[in-house]
């Protein structure tokens, strides 16, 4: 197992073969898919909820680079983790592409700079529900979503719960993928098929 | 190379002329292609399928995926005209990955994959998608995955559903793409 994947949600199918670049980081393969979404559907925005270090939101900004157009959105509650993501992104030459907020999902505006969010990562606070509810109104129609974290094993199955509330209320339909933390990929206001 | 996307584009799709690429005008689209692959690097398949070979470069693109997950990931992959079969075998025998590669010059349903599918992208005839997913359905493993390239509602792949319960993704790229997943 790699050293920063740890607990592992059951029935994760080679959870041996993913890799993070910290113990609280995105998997490294989670966080490549977001770049292969972003490549695919061309959003004019991407929201993420949790920078943490922007060690994905590196990645969703060299997407954004990549497309030639658009800009990434990413929350963050702890001032000191800003701090440090926004040197990591001047470093990387990839601020031009993301707006840094600082404060809470509930409390900050997350309207986007142009158009509306079409893929959006929520990687917050375990209420995954009020990070969706919170953007909701800036989401595009069929904006591709993934809500990480929504293995068995965190918050004993609370965070995904939340997730399929969501899905029952009829706000997403969604697809469960078991890497070893788990992610929902789902859509917004789904067109009936 | 760009590619002038002109036929039926996905309604939801805003710019679908302008923004996508591929190697030539039959060929999937670069960003499909890579999509895939980071579907598989994502999930982790045993087996992967996929119909309509034409020039192997999706299947190349599959084949250094499953090699980058270090497991034993292998891909069949169908293609019924002969020509493009030796093409797309003349490509991929160049490449690192070719051991991770089956290509067959025959319809899925002339040679049944011999274990469960993790995950099959079907991207062969227009009019023959829908008899590969009731061939395919019930040989995928419960929470594997469909992709359906050319799925744009106003195209006919963009009809094709699986004959069970799913999930679905509607991803609006100019030629479409569903990805249809079997219950866990």
């Amino acid at each position: 197992m790699h050293e920063h994947i740890g607990s592992v949600t059951s029935g994760a199918s080679h959870p041996e073969a993913y890799t993070a670049p910290s113990p609280q980081a995105v998997e490294t393969e989670v966080a490549d898919f977001l770049y292969g979404i972003i490549r695919l559907t061309h959003p004019d925005a991407v929201l993420e909820t949790g920078t943490y270090l922007a060690d994905t939101t590196v990645r969703l900004a060299q997407a954004v680079r990549d497309n030639g157009h658009g800009m990434v959105v990413s929350v963050e509650i702890d001032n000191e983790r800003v701090v440090a993501a926004r040197q990591r992104l001047i470093t990387a030459k990839l601020a031009k592409h993301v707006r840094l907020l600082t404060g809470s999902f509930a409390k900050v505006n997350l309207r986007p700079p142009a158009g509306q969010y079409g893929v959006a990562l929520f990687d917050s606070h375990w209420e995954r529900d009020l990070e969706y509810h919170a953007a909701r109104s800036h989401l595009a129609p069929g904006a591709l979503l993934v809500f990480h974290d929504c293995g068995d094993q965190h918050k004993d199955g609370e965070v995904r719960a939340r997730v399929a509330e969501l899905e029952r209320a009829g706000f997403i339909k969604g697809l469960y993928v078991p890497t070893p933390r788990g992610v929902v990929i789902a859509q917004h206001a789904p067109p009936a098929l | 190379m760009r590619e002038d996307v002109r036929w039926l584009p996905h309604p939801r799709c805003s710019k679908p002329h302008s923004l996508w690429s591929a190697p030539d005008k039959d060929a999937t689209e670069l960003e499909v292609t890579a999509f895939i692959a980071a579907l598989v690097r994502l999930t982790k398949p045993n087996l992967v399928v996929e119909t309509g070979t034409y020039q192997g470069h999706t299947t190349a693109a599959i084949a250094d995926a499953l090699e980058a997950n270090g497991d034993d990931g292998w891909v069949l992959t169908y293609e019924t005209d002969q020509a493009r079969a030796e093409e797309a075998h003349t490509l991929l025998e160049a490449h690192a990955a070719v051991g991770r590669v089956s290509i067959y010059n025959c319809t899925i349903q002339a040679f049944a994959p011999p274990a469960a599918v993790d995950l099959a992208f079907l991207d062969s005839s227009m009019g023959g998608r829908q008899a590969e997913m009731d061939f395919i359905w019930s040989r995928i493993t419960p929470g594997g995955l469909v992709l359906v390239h050319d799925a744009s509602p106003l195209r006919p792949p963009g009809k094709v559903r699986p004959p069970g319960k799913h999930q679905v993704l509607d991803i609006a790229t100019p030629r479409g793409l569903l990805v249809f997943q079997r219950p866990w």
